[in-house]
């Protein structure tokens, strides 16, 4: 097995070389934290490597293990974060200028219980400047630099989860976390041709996260595979003392045959390899899964309730940092100015976004009717350029659904997964929607396609450093 | 806004007067003439999903 062949398998893989004593920690460590220097800042995808840590982590680990005191599946296995969970020994910047130096002396919830599990820390990996929460407008949005998909350096790793899909796609970490208030998990997911794992609000604590939106911010993997993704959401979920949103649910029981509703307008208006990906998909799943074709989302206005949310609670998080002047040092221009528009949120469209929220929960439930999942492709297109603003890159390609703010503003879990390749070489990508919850159910559906497919296993070829 | 931060010149203004309205234009969305709120409507003043509320 070569180096690369160890740094681009599953987590589950690298858990059971561990086990059996093929690899140590300590080896497979020091392996990604070579890449993460040697690739990382190529792709804009790291903030901070932390090589003390993650190595006396890795010597815990492998003595721990040595004297049969194993913890899981994710015993001795490197991960890395999304730079807005606190961890201590590094900086937390929140992917912002005004908060390079920050720090904090105790580690996030979702850090500590991947400790607990037996994970070892990397680093901190890059994010789009305060998740996103000012409106950006092109991927020059963090103080890192663009974030750029391993696929193609010329294209966007999608946001604001940036580091955590690229370093996952380049197999520069075992696994990594994420964040989504909006699609940050979904997107980068997408753009980086990997797995990302949105659960139910509530399912994960954020107790040691950035907050932009306290009531639509979530915690999850973003993985190279649908396995480890389940395996990293178990180890993570639960009630917190520290997050009173946070609670202990089961995890849904998977059905023999997942009943699946796809999307009405799926694929209108998307790039024509995104539309034929899709319909591959659909024809896989076919295979194992009952479809019902045309299923309507409730016209309700998810973008519009999602985007006053942001906007209220954002600058409300961010009230300091507005009132302080300083949103002037942040990278993306529309940034510098997006704060001061959402401070002037008024009261009562803030209210009236979440007077919405319950109706938009019933129509959900009711369009869900008896299925499992409802699917979509997860972007109308590839992933953006680098050098364009968003909205220049590709206006003919709009898409017409918007299953991202609908599954956000309601809180239910998503998975996406990576169903193919277009243009310029990046990949795209399927969503499936679930009921609250009800993760499990979509991971049994996502293991079983990608039992089917090869798209997650492909692999990019890397640049190194540019001088 | 020149009272957080002086040095925002009238472009960045006119941006953040801009951005204004287009988030004005957006909520009007909120309640739609199709389905308007009602006066009982009441807003999520603790999100939860079905299950983890505090009923549950």
């Amino acid at each position: 097995m070569t180096d690369a062949d160890l740094a681009f398998s599953d987590a589950t893989t690298l858990g059971k070389l561990i086990a059996r004593g093929t690899v140590s920690s300590l080896e497979l460590t020091d392996l990604y934290l070579a890449r993460l220097d040697r690739y990382g800042a190529t792709y804009g995808a790291v903030v901070t490597v932390m090589h003390e840590r993650a190595r006396a982590e890795a010597k815990r680990a492998d003595r721990a293990r040595a004297l049969g005191r194993a913890r899981g599946p994710l015993h001795g296995v490197p991960y890395g974060v999304k730079d807005l969970l606190a961890a201590r020994g590094a900086p937390t910047t929140w992917g912002a200028a005004p908060y390079r130096e920050q720090r904090f002396d105790f580690d996030a919830t979702v850090v500590k219980r991947l400790g607990a599990a037996g994970a070892v820390l990397l680093g901190k990996l890059a994010m789009v400047e305060l998740a996103g929460g000012f409106g950006y407008n092109d991927a020059d949005a963090s103080f890192t630099g663009p974030g750029r998909t391993p696929w193609n350096r010329d294209f966007w790793s999608g946001g604001s989860s940036s580091g955590s899909g690229a370093c996952t796609a380049a197999g520069l970490v075992g696994f990594a976390i994420g964040s989504e208030t909006s699609g940050s998990i979904l997107f980068p997911a997408t753009s980086c041709g990997v797995t990302g794992l949105r659960p139910t609000y509530g399912r994960v604590s954020r107790h040691g996260a950035m907050a932009l939106s306290w009531s639509l911010d979530k915690i999850g993997p973003i993985a190279r595979s649908a396995r480890d993704a389940e395996t990293v959401l178990r180890a993570i979920a639960g009630s917190d003392p520290a997050d009173p949103t946070a609670v202990d649910r089961p995890f849904a029981v998977p059905r023999r045959r997942p009943r699946i509703g796809v999307a009405r307008g799926a694929t209108d208006k998307t790039m024509p390899a995104v539309k034929a990906n899709f319909e591959q998909s659909l024809a896989t799943l076919g295979e194992f899964c009952e479809l019902t074709h045309d299923v309507a989302l409730p016209d309700l206005p998810y973008g519009a309730a999602v985007g006053t949310i942001v906007n209220a609670e954002g600058a409300a998080a961010f009230r300091s940092l507005i009132e302080s002047g300083r949103a002037r040092e942040l990278q993306a221009k529309d940034d510098r100015t997006g704060g001061y528009a959402a401070y002037a949120t008024p009261a009562v469209d803030y209210l009236d976004a979440q007077r919405q929220r319950p109706r938009m929960i019933a129509a959900l439930e009711r369009a869900f009717g008896a299925f499992d999942a409802i699917v979509a492709p997860t972007l109308s297109t590839v992933a953006l350029p680098v050098n364009l603003s968003f909205d220049k890159a590709y206006p003919e390609y709009p898409g017409t659904l918007d299953l991202i703010s609908a599954g956000n503003v309601t809180g239910v879990p998503a998975i996406g997964l990576p169903n193919g390749f277009g243009e310029n070489g990046l990949p795209t990508g399927l969503t499936l929607v679930g009921r609250p919850f009800a993760e499990t159910r979509l991971t049994a559906i996502a293991k079983a396609y990608q039992m089917r497919t090869d798209f997650h296993t492909r692999r990019p070829t890397l640049v190194a450093r540019l001088t | 806004m020149r009272r957080f931060d002086p040095h925002l010149d009238d472009a960045q203004l006119e941006t953040i007067a801009r951005g204004i309205d287009d988030a004005a234009a957006s909520a009007r969305a909120l309640s739609p003439h199709a389905e308007p709120l009602h006066n009982g409507d009441e807003p999520v003043t603790r999100f939860y999903v079905s299950g983890s509320g505090p009923q549950a």
